[in-house]
């Protein structure tokens, strides 16, 4: 066979089914004018469809790599919130249970759970003067040491404590450790309600610029109280402010 | 005149300049690319995607003037060829499927059957060179086919003119392999042996 003739006869196919020039130009911008549309139609239902699915298969990856021990064994159950903390303060290997949204506990239970927990969550009004202020939740541990200390009588212990507290980076831990201080030095100062002048000052700032409302207002009912006493015949009211003497 | 034909090698200087000039006769550069392009793939179903993306790429390319414009673009026409058939080759191992046979514009004004046989004979040329590996394949063409020499093939497929030419021979000797006997060029050699004898006797 000559391939001389065969590439001769190729050249000559090629050359005979080559479109016009014309053509070739007119099929180039039709396309060109049809690039758009077609780039349009690209994200059709299908397509859609389809970016859908994956979302939803890499959600479900996600989900599936990422689950602990807070995904897979968590049982809803009726219980309160305490019983949750507890068990979730217990070892990961039991299962946890989460408490059922407030309007499904029981009103007994809520209470009980108050009763249980007032060291906590205690509120000014309700807390004898021993307690520290209301805001001092946020800052647990320490406040608990305060409290610890003062219910054994420990006050050196207790000053130490608040001294640390008035030092916090929080202003509000800080106001609370300076009303705190204050009343101590009431409480523990046989029995008299009086102040010196640098604590009057630290109450006047307190009802002034305290970082919380309950502070400022914790501070004003403390003056009203060293204000009242100072007065002749002037007598509190035990348990209103917390802040009553301990009984010889 | 500006024309493709007789653009001197030095004509592009500046490369912005260049694009502006490229991009001015993109119809002639247009028909230059799809000629050379039709004479690598064929009447390939892909061709009018593989022309404007070689297109593209010739007019977003940065030609120094080193060499002949048509070098220039035949060479890029290679790389999109070869990169079509790269990810054609990954495509059918994972897939199988039968391509279109078809043209997708076929010839719709020229129905003499003249050329309805040329296209036809085209087509199987091109099946049966698909059976030689890439390399060899594209420089039988581009020596055979589209008339270029040594130098330029070396150019355009980035190898030496020594590795052109074995690839050449090596091609070359697969093709007749693959013709011997043929369908349609066996009886071409007939006609070709019949006419020589007519023109002896």
């Amino acid at each position: 066979m000559s391939w001389e003739l065969v590439k001769e006869i190729v050249r000559q196919d090629l050359e005979a089914t080559t479109p016009p020039d014309a053509e070739i130009l007119a099929r180039f911008r039709r396309a060109k004018r049809e690039a758009p549309a077609r780039s349009r139609s690209f994200f059709g239902p299908v397509q859609f469809g389809m970016a859908g699915l994956a979302v939803a298969f890499g959600a479900l990856f996600f989900w599936s790599t990422n689950q602990g021990s807070t995904g897979s064994n968590v049982r809803v159950t009726g219980e309160t919130w305490q019983s949750a903390r507890k068990a979730s303060e217990q070892k990961a290997d039991s299962v946890i249970e989460i408490p059922a949204p407030q309007d499904e506990v029981s009103e007994p239970a809520l209470e009980d759970a108050e009763e249980k927990e007032v060291p906590r969550r205690t509120k000014p009004k309700s807390v004898p003067s021993k307690a520290p202020a209301p805001s001092a939740l946020s800052a647990a541990p320490r406040w608990e040491d305060v409290a610890q200390a003062m219910r054994t009588g420990d006050e050196s212990r207790a000053r130490e404590l608040i001294v640390q507290l008035r030092q916090s980076d929080d202003a509000e831990t800080r106001d609370n450790a300076r009303l705190a201080e204050v009343q101590m030095n009431i409480v523990v100062r046989d029995g008299k309600r009086t102040l010196s002048p640098a604590q009057m000052a630290t109450l006047q700032d307190l009802r002034a610029t305290g970082a919380t409302s309950s502070i400022r207002a914790a501070a004003r009912r403390l003056l009203a109280q060293v204000e009242g006493a100072s007065r002749p015949g002037a007598d509190e009211v035990p348990g209103e402010s917390g802040l009553s003497p301990p009984s010889p | 005149m500006f024309t493709l034909a007789t653009l001197p090698e030095q004509a592009f200087v500046a490369a912005e300049e260049t694009r502006a000039e490229l991009r001015a006769k993109e119809s002639e550069l247009l028909l230059l690319i799809y000629r050379q392009m039709r004479s690598l793939v064929g009447p390939h179903p892909d061709l009018d995607d593989l022309v404007q993306t070689a297109l593209e790429q010739v007019l977003l390319a940065k030609f120094e003037g080193r060499s002949r414009l048509s070098t220039f673009t035949h060479s890029i026409c290679f790389r999109v060829w070869m990169k079509h058939l790269r990810s054609l080759y990954r495509w059918r191992s994972v897939f199988s499927f039968q391509a279109d046979e078809e043209p997708r514009h076929s010839v719709e004004t020229r129905t003499p059957l003249s050329e309805v046989e040329a296209e036809e004979r085209l087509r199987h040329f091109y099946r049966v060179i698909e059976r030689i590996s890439p390399k060899r394949r594209a420089v039988v063409l581009l020596h055979d086919i589209s008339g270029e020499d040594i130098p330029t093939i070396a150019q355009i497929v980035g190898t030496s003119e020594a590795t052109v030419r074995t690839r050449l021979r090596d091609g070359r000797k697969r093709l007749k392999e693959l013709l011997e006997g043929d369908v349609y060029y066996g009886r071409v050699r007939e006609d070709e042996l019949a006419s020589k004898e007519g023109k002896t006797s």
